[in-house]
């Protein structure tokens, strides 16, 4: 006890080294509690993203597998209708409405096939293809305005494939059977029409009425990034995945009617009535119409599919990456003010030592024990120690909120709140390293101190 | 010479100190015997550079001998035989230190500083207290125990430094120009405590000193010159042969004879 209340007095003859010391170790300390406290806050907004996206990931699953037995048609050029990542099958800008409503009798007639649903989309609005390097990942996209897709609304057929409508009706209704001038439209274009469910909007001077509004499940998905437009765009530094909310559903033949096509359609979902019939169909379809471009799903399936599940994957793995490798940060950063903080401390002791030679001697002189000595000064390292981690889990109590919160801004990409806040945890580990830190700059300083000699006392000054 | 030895607190025999080695070896103490009988009050003068520091560093335990023989206490224990580790202890029990610049602790009150050696040697803190105070009163200053030494004029410090250097009672008191820094009026008070506590606390005391003001008050006076012993006065000439047949001793390699 003596020797702790010597070190204190010790500690305040040099209030100004000792302030100085103490602040910057009380930077250190709350640099490493708030790091943590951010770390936390991360992990669980990760987390969050995650979950969220893997349960879009398997909705899209879910809706693949639906189509197993459909054979998608379309009117030759390059027939993305079907692509993970790109507007949905709305993505090819080029097609030209070229099947007409005699193709479209044939092939409903033909052996196997149990339905069919031809649909008509056309892009309107500039169609630039942007090719970027993102994250070391090719990335492409279409720029348009918005595209005009014409649906069959045959109930029977619309109700068991429902990859015919968009699916996921975020306000007001789908588009049903009758429905004439109804639309129903991306929620990325509500802006663009400014208009809401119950709206009219217009289109090439004919007046709709948006019936409602859907929203892919995947928007975007940030990993890593701290900014970002959701609308589009690659914000930030992470990968990034862009479905744009973008068509306007409307039925069929009120697009025909609307874009003029004379009763022709883009393309055509086939289903066959059984699975093992889709081969055969897809063959017959091609020797009958060469110029139509004919794929099974089940065949994409086997092609894309894999790469669906890949790409699902890769962005999960991604995403604990990026969790990891915030949580190396972490630690990186209370290793580094941990030896900050020891260098810190050894610097003030050594010198306090060298400064203090003949008062160490007198101590030997009239009787202290090397020992002694040494307990001396490790103490006083460890009180400093002590005294700047105090302050600087004062510090990072009060600055982690507001410093976690401008590193992580989990509102803007997660849309909840993430509270920051310094852990029980994080106080324990924090004066831990900090009378560590204390002890282990010391040590060499405090051992030097016991070896002074006694006849340092006599040196005269 | 049984009884002689009980009140022998300082026996050097060949007592030598060199710094260097080789051709730029220095002899700061040669060959030197002295016995120090308890209530001694000894004057080692000389010029500077003569050893007279470097002797009472031996003396005090703060510096081992080159060569030769020191046996402290009235047990006469040979401390060139006590290993460094354990050498503290000798310092702290049998020996009070007396500095020329006071050597207080500064973060430290009188008193404190004062209670600084009974740590390792008195467990309870009301009772080194007690007894801090009481030396305090010895050196009459027991009214400025809560001053800090920068508080304190030079020879306010160096009355604590003395009863500082009684705090474990030792039965050796050295003292390394006590006066050197103060002036000629609290020199001569400061060498009156000294003296008192030969007179009246039958202590003993060695002072270097090369002011021979303040070494008239001792009953022994040494001069060095050289690292030697040159002259004693008031010294036993009889003690001196005594001393040169035990040299003779240790030159053979024969163990002193002990109390």
């Amino acid at each position: 006890m003596l020797t702790i209340k010597r070190a204190f007095k010790n500690i305040l003859r040099r209030r100004f080294r000792t302030a100085l010391v103490g602040i910057v170790l009380a930077l250190c300390v709350a640099v490493f509690a708030s790091t943590l406290a951010s770390v936390d806050a991360s992990k669980t907004t990760t987390a969050a993203m995650l979950a969220k996206y893997e349960s879009a990931a398997q909705n899209t699953i879910n809706t693949t597998e639906n189509a197993m037995n459909s054979i998608q048609v379309s009117s030759g050029g390059f027939g993305g209708e079907f692509g993970f990542g790109g507007p949905g099958r709305s993505g090819s800008s080029n097609s030209t409405n070229s099947i007409s409503e005699d193709t479209v009798s044939a092939i409903a007639a033909m052996d196997g096939v149990a339905g069919v649903a031809p649909s008509l989309t056309q892009t309107v609005g500039a169609s630039t293809l942007n090719t970027s390097n993102s994250g070391g990942r090719m990335m492409m996209r279409f720029s348009y305005d918005y595209i005009i897709d014409g649906v069959t609304l045959n109930s029977s057929l619309a109700g068991e494939y429902n990859s015919i409508l968009p699916v996921t009706i975020s306000e007001g209704r789908n588009l049903q059977e009758g429905d004439g001038n109804a639309v129903v439209i991306g929620k990325d274009l509500t802006s663009y029409f400014n208009a809401g469910v119950g709206d009219q909007i217009s289109i090439n001077g004919t007046s709709f009425t948006v019936v409602g509004i859907y929203s892919s499940n995947i928007s975007t998905v940030y990993s890593g990034s701290t900014s970002g437009d959701p609308a589009g765009g690659p914000g930030g530094t992470g990968r990034t995945i862009v479905r744009e909310d973008k068509n306007v559903y409307m039925p069929l033949s009120t697009a025909q009617n609307l874009l003029g096509t004379n009763g022709n359609v883009s393309e055509l979902a086939v289903y066959a009535s059984d699975s093992s019939a889709v081969d055969n169909i897809v063959a017959t379809i091609q020797s009958a119409y060469p110029d139509l471009r004919v794929f099974a799903l089940k065949d994409m399936q086997a092609q894309f599919g894999g790469s669906i599940e890949q790409e699902q994957s890769t962005i999960i793995n991604s995403t604990q990456g990026n969790l990891s490798s915030i949580e190396n940060l972490g630690l990186e950063i209370t290793i580094i003010s941990a030896i900050v903080g020891v260098l810190l401390i050894f610097g003030l002791m050594f010198y306090t030592v060298r400064e203090r030679v003949k008062e160490i001697g007198t101590l030997k002189a009239i009787g202290f024990s090397n020992g002694e000595v040494m307990k001396q000064f490790m103490y006083e390292g460890i009180i400093i120690g002590l005294i700047g981690g105090v302050i600087g889990l004062a510090l990072a109590a009060a600055a982690a909120s507001g410093l976690s919160s401008w590193l992580l801004n989990p509102s803007k990409t997660l849309g909840q709140s993430v509270s920051v806040h310094i852990t029980v945890l994080s106080i324990i580990l924090g004066l831990v390293v900090a009378v560590l830190a204390g002890a282990l700059g010391s040590l060499y300083p405090a051992w030097r101190a016991s070896r002074v000699s006694p006849m340092e006392s006599l040196r005269r000054e | 010479m049984a009884e002689n030895n009980r009140n022998t607190v300082v026996k050097a025999i060949k007592l030598s100190k060199v710094f260097g080695e080789g051709d730029k070896a220095v002899k700061a103490v040669s060959k030197i015997n002295l016995e120090v009988k308890k209530g001694d009050f000894v004057a080692v003068m000389g010029p500077s550079g003569s050893g007279k520091t470097t002797l009472l560093t031996l003396i005090g335990c703060l510096d081992r001998p080159t060569k030769g023989r020191l046996y402290l206490g009235t047990k006469g224990t040979d401390v060139t035989r006590v290993p460094e580790n354990e050498l503290f202890k000798i310092r702290r029990n049998n020996i009070g230190f007396i500095f020329q610049g006071y050597n207080l602790i500064p973060s430290l009150t009188a008193i404190e500083n004062v209670e600084l050696p009974m740590e390792g040697t008195i467990k309870s803190g009301k009772e080194r207290r007690e007894r801090a105070r009481q030396l305090l009163g010895l050196v009459e200053i027991a009214d400025r125990e809560k001053h800090k030494p920068s508080q304190l004029s030079g020879g306010e410090q160096q009355r604590v430094a003395i009863a500082r250097a009684l705090a474990n009672d030792p039965n050796l008191i050295l003292a390394d120009e006590p006066t050197g820094n103060l002036d000629s009026e609290t020199s001569e008070s400061i060498i009156n405590v000294l003296k008192r506590l030969v007179t009246e606390h039958n202590r003993t005391v060695i002072l270097v000193t090369h002011d021979y003001n303040m070494a008239k008050y001792a009953n022994r006076r040494i001069t060095i010159r050289d690292g030697k012993l040159e002259t004693e006065q008031g010294g036993v000439l009889e003690e001196e042969k005594r001393l040169d047949a035990e040299e003779a001793d240790v030159d053979e390699g024969r163990e002193p004879i002990k109390s």
